[in-house]
């Protein structure tokens, strides 16, 4: 927490080096993150890409409240909210339109690589709705509270909570090898 | 059969590992770093201070330095120094002024050296120092002579 702490204070006056170690330091985070929530590898790496070229563009302006990777952590899951959306919305347009649409400096080679079990989550939250997706992986795997949660996806408590107890109880049901209703 | 405390704990626990590619990490890096480079403002504060702390500071400082400027010219008129008083002077002084001003009056510069001629030929026909009131008494003298 210290070393954020000054971290932050370099990066906003303009440090290279501090930059590079807030990079090194959570990106594989941040990367694990939006590879739970978007199952697309290309995806999940430009989720990543875009949250972290944001921030490096927002020293002068940035204030933190809370810490640092938390910070991170949601400015990817807004990011990949983004992109779910985007996602949704280009399976109603036509080929060509979506073709113009895709990202055009998508690096040929791949950033990252999944392990099996990070696979096998995956496909499991694939399942889900992502609005439930999100509450789930927010919460166990980013330490994130309910109330943070539904005030970064606008809405109350309560459906956060609902939210989740969906996705642990399809979850279940998935593992379980049971037949969803 | 899993409960869905087993599935919340198997994910908290989970090893979910990213390899991350070191080729393309670097080129991201690089990309960051050049991103940080441009945006920095042309007039970023080289001073250790977030800029709006900068500007408040420049603020203060002006402020300061008028209430400063302000006070140091309006002092010397406040302050003008209070009319002299006069200086007290000593009976000699004052019989020796008197006595050389009616000398110079009645007969001009010549009065006033045949006057220092007599005085000082007075204190060498004596040969010693003369008192304060000696010199007084001759001072009276010459201007009731005067």
């Amino acid at each position: 927490m210290l070393e954020d702490t000054v971290l932050i204070w370099r990066f906003k006056r303009g440090s290279r080096e501090a930059l590079c170690r807030i990079y090194e330091k959570y990106r594989t985070d941040l990367l694990r993150l939006a590879a739970m929530l978007l199952r697309d590898k290309g995806d999940a790496e430009d989720a990543v890409h875009d949250a972290f070229v944001s921030f490096a563009r927002s020293a002068e302006t940035l204030k933190l409240s809370g810490s640092l990777k938390g910070y991170l952590l949601t400015c990817v899951a807004n990011n990949a909210r983004n992109r779910n959306r985007a996602r949704q919305r280009k399976q109603t347009v036509g080929l060509d339109e979506a073709a113009e649409a895709a990202s055009p400096d998508k690096t040929p080679e791949q950033w990252i690589a999944y392990n099996e079990e990070l696979q096998r989550w995956s496909d499991a939250l694939a399942e889900l709705p992502y609005e439930q997706r999100e509450v789930v992986t927010l919460h166990l795997r980013a330490g994130m509270t309910f109330r943070r949660i539904a005030r970064s996806q606008a809405v109350s408590v309560n459906t956060v909570k609902g939210r989740y107890r969906y996705a642990l109880a399809k979850l279940r049901s998935t593992f379980n090898g049971e037949l969803e209703p | 059969m899993r409960s869905e405390k087993d599935i919340e704990r198997s994910f908290k626990q989970a090893n979910l590992d990213v390899t991350v590619g070191a080729e393309c990490d670097r080129q991201i890096l690089d990309e960051l770093l050049d991103v940080q480079c441009k945006s920095a403002s042309p007039h970023a504060t080289w001073w250790p201070v977030p800029r709006s702390w900068a500007l408040s500071l420049a603020a203060v400082v002006a402020v300061v330095t008028v209430i400063v400027l302000l006070v140091s010219r309006s002092r010397p008129l406040e302050s003008k120094p209070a009319p002299s008083k006069p200086r007290i002077v000593s009976r000699i002084e004052l019989a020796t002024a008197i006595s050389l001003e009616k000398a110079f009056r009645q007969g001009g510069i010549e009065a006033v050296e045949r006057q220092c001629k007599e005085t000082f030929g007075a204190f060498r026909a004596d040969a010693k120092t003369p008192s304060v009131d000696e010199l007084l008494t001759h001072l009276e003298n010459e201007m009731k002579d005067l």
